[in-house]
């Protein structure tokens, strides 16, 4: 049986590919890689990360948000792990103009 | 009856008397301002209170009532909305210290509707921080739960909910975006109602998650929440996402009359986790209404489990992008769990947030399925409330030794990522001390208020938990 965790896995290649494509490289990426492999939000990962949300966040706030996304990921790992039928299209809110 | 006491009547009862004119306006506005004068010290439910506009207001029905120009139920009637709804000219704090000194130039739809049918702004209420802070730590401190002051009255209308208990307020207005109504309707014990999405303006309202919010009624009796609905229902230009649905006359529910409803009873989720108080008083709840001609039938929403953790993802992936500006400025101002689910959300991915709204659709599928076999969808109302927290435990979600709750947003979250209207009433009371007040919820299908308002009125009206008054007050 397939297992929830092994559908979403990227592989170590694609994922050093897109690391070097966002300009991250040596052993950041290897320890990034690793981290991710672990599943675990470190500091050092979401420090990387800045450079994609275009905010600095100060070392203690690092600290605090890894703590507080780790906790959040937990959470998302349900909805991540969920098969969801191709047909199935977002609702991006309810529609209330449709009739019921 | 002394003046004193007419702040126990329901905003129904005042209304047929001060159109009646066997009471006035004024008088009744006093009563209440004189009772937040002396308790709210205690309960911190109010942020601001209006006092000389209220009495000008009073004093303005008043004369508008003798001359026979009676404007409708709410004429003469005091309420006090969630301090998140913009008042123009007035202080709107959104409960945080940033915008601590903001006073809007605009009305929000909601206020501006009321005032128009002539209710009296009493003030503005506390909330949980941009209505999602921790509360203990929020811009103005937390408001307390009349039922045990050292109790929360949940968030994040928790002035609303802790007000309207402890008679400060007839009416209120809420705003929910994962169960920001019905939870402190439930800890509190008084009448939560989150419309259908689309059903009242979100005009003049601060932004926590434009796909999920709502503001709705809060009153301590369903007559009252009807009569707020039919109020501020209806479309809004100033809100593309409301509805042209036309609003039904709300008061023709109120019948008592339930025969022949069919009450749809999940077969897991929705009661599940329940303390035995209240499994045993929502079990009674659906009984009684069975003993007065209603059927039950099972119903399933497989994916409901979902709905919390989906929803928390719409939710802060919104709130981060709608508060991106203060975040940035001025974060050092912000309550420090706010702060932190913010942050945290800026690192969401879009992948994530797209997912959530597929599980929306999903939810949204399940829901109309269910509502093809009922008319209304019981589950647990939430409660008892729980203890305030520490401010070294409020200022993170992350508790030495907690593990992330699978159920945040309970029974609730599910109405805002489907936008499924439901409400909250009282079913009964802790059978220890300290006592502490239970509730059902009911779901019904989209603008289908009235069902609601049937099916919660008949209950209602055959029991007394919303004439019960904290014994501290």
């Amino acid at each position: 049986m397939k297992k929830p965790n092994d559908a979403r896995r990227v592989s170590r290649r694609r994922m050093l590919r897109i690391l070097t494509a966002a300009g991250i490289t040596g052993p950041a990426a290897v320890e990034i890689i690793a981290q991710a492999r672990r599943n675990e939000i470190s500091p050092e990962i979401l420090k990387t990360a800045n450079v994609l949300i275009d905010q600095e966040f100060s070392e203690e706030r690092l600290r605090v948000i890894a703590t507080a996304f780790q906790r959040n990921l937990e959470q998302f790992e349900l909805v991540r792990a969920l098969d969801i039928d191709d047909a199935v299209e977002p609702a991006p809110l309810f529609n209330a103009g449709t009739r019921w | 009856m002394a003046n004193s006491d007419l702040v126990y009547l329901s905003g129904r009862e005042l209304a047929a008397m001060i159109k009646s004119k066997k009471i006035s306006p004024v008088d009744v506005t006093q009563a209440y301002l004189d009772r937040i004068t002396a308790l709210n010290p205690k309960l911190n439910a109010f942020i601001t209170v209006t006092k000389e506009q209220a009495l000008t207001q009073a004093r303005q029905a008043e004369k508008e009532i003798a001359a026979g120009k009676y404007r409708g139920p709410l004429h003469g009637i005091p309420y006090a909305p969630k301090d998140i709804l913009a008042t123009k000219g007035i202080l709107t704090t959104n409960g945080s210290k940033v915008t601590a000194d903001w006073v809007p130039n605009f009305e929000s739809t909601v206020t501006d509707r009321l005032g128009k049918a002539g209710a009296i702004l009493l003030g503005k209420l506390n909330l949980l921080e941009f209505a999602m802070g921790s509360g203990v730590l929020s811009g103005f401190g937390p408001a307390r739960n009349p039922w045990h002051t050292d109790y929360s009255p949940a968030g994040s209308s928790s002035g609303s909910g802790s007000a309207l208990a402890a008679y400060l307020t007839p009416l209120s207005i809420g705003t929910d975006t994962g169960g920001s109504i019905r939870g402190p309707a439930s800890f509190c014990g008084i009448v939560g109602l989150k419309q259908t999405y689309g059903r009242v303006s979100r005009y003049g309202v601060t932004t926590l998650a434009w796909t999920l919010d709502h503001a709705g009624p809060m009153t301590k009796t369903v007559a009252d929440a009807a009569a707020v609905l039919q109020v501020i229902a209806g479309y809004d230009p100033k809100d593309p996402t409301t509805s042209r649905e036309p609003v039904p006359d709300y008061s023709k529910a109120l019948s008592g009359n339930v025969k022949g409803l069919r009450i749809g009873i999940p077969k897991s989720y929705f009661f599940e986790n329940q303390i035995p108080d209240s499994d045993k008083s929502t079990k009674a709840a659906i009984q009684k209404l069975v003993d007065m001609g209603a059927t039950t039938v099972e119903v399933d929403i497989p994916h409901a489990k979902y709905a919390t953790s989906a929803g928390w993802v719409i939710a802060m992936a919104e709130a981060a992008c709608f508060h991106e500006k203060r975040l940035r400025e001025k974060p050092q101002l912000l309550d420090p769990v706010v702060r932190e689910r913010l942050e945290a959300a800026k690192f969401y991915s879009a992948t994530d947030y797209i997912k959530s709204l597929r599980v929306r659709s999903i939810l949204q599928q399940e829901m109309a399925k269910v509502f093809e076999k009922c008319d209304v969808m019981a589950v647990s109302g939430g409660g008892p409330a729980t203890r305030l927290e520490s401010p070294e435990t409020a200022k993170s979600d992350v508790k030495p030794g907690s593990r992330p709750s699978g159920l945040r947003g309970g029974n609730t979250f599910i109405g805002n990522m489907t936008g499924y209207p439901e409400i909250v009433i009282p079913c009964g009371f802790t059978s220890t001390e300290p006592m502490l007040p239970l509730t059902i919820g009911f779901y019904a299908k989209p603008f289908d208020e009235a069902t609601l308002f049937r099916v919660s009125h008949a209950y209602e009206s055959g029991t007394d938990w919303h004439r019960r008054r904290p014994t501290l007050l």
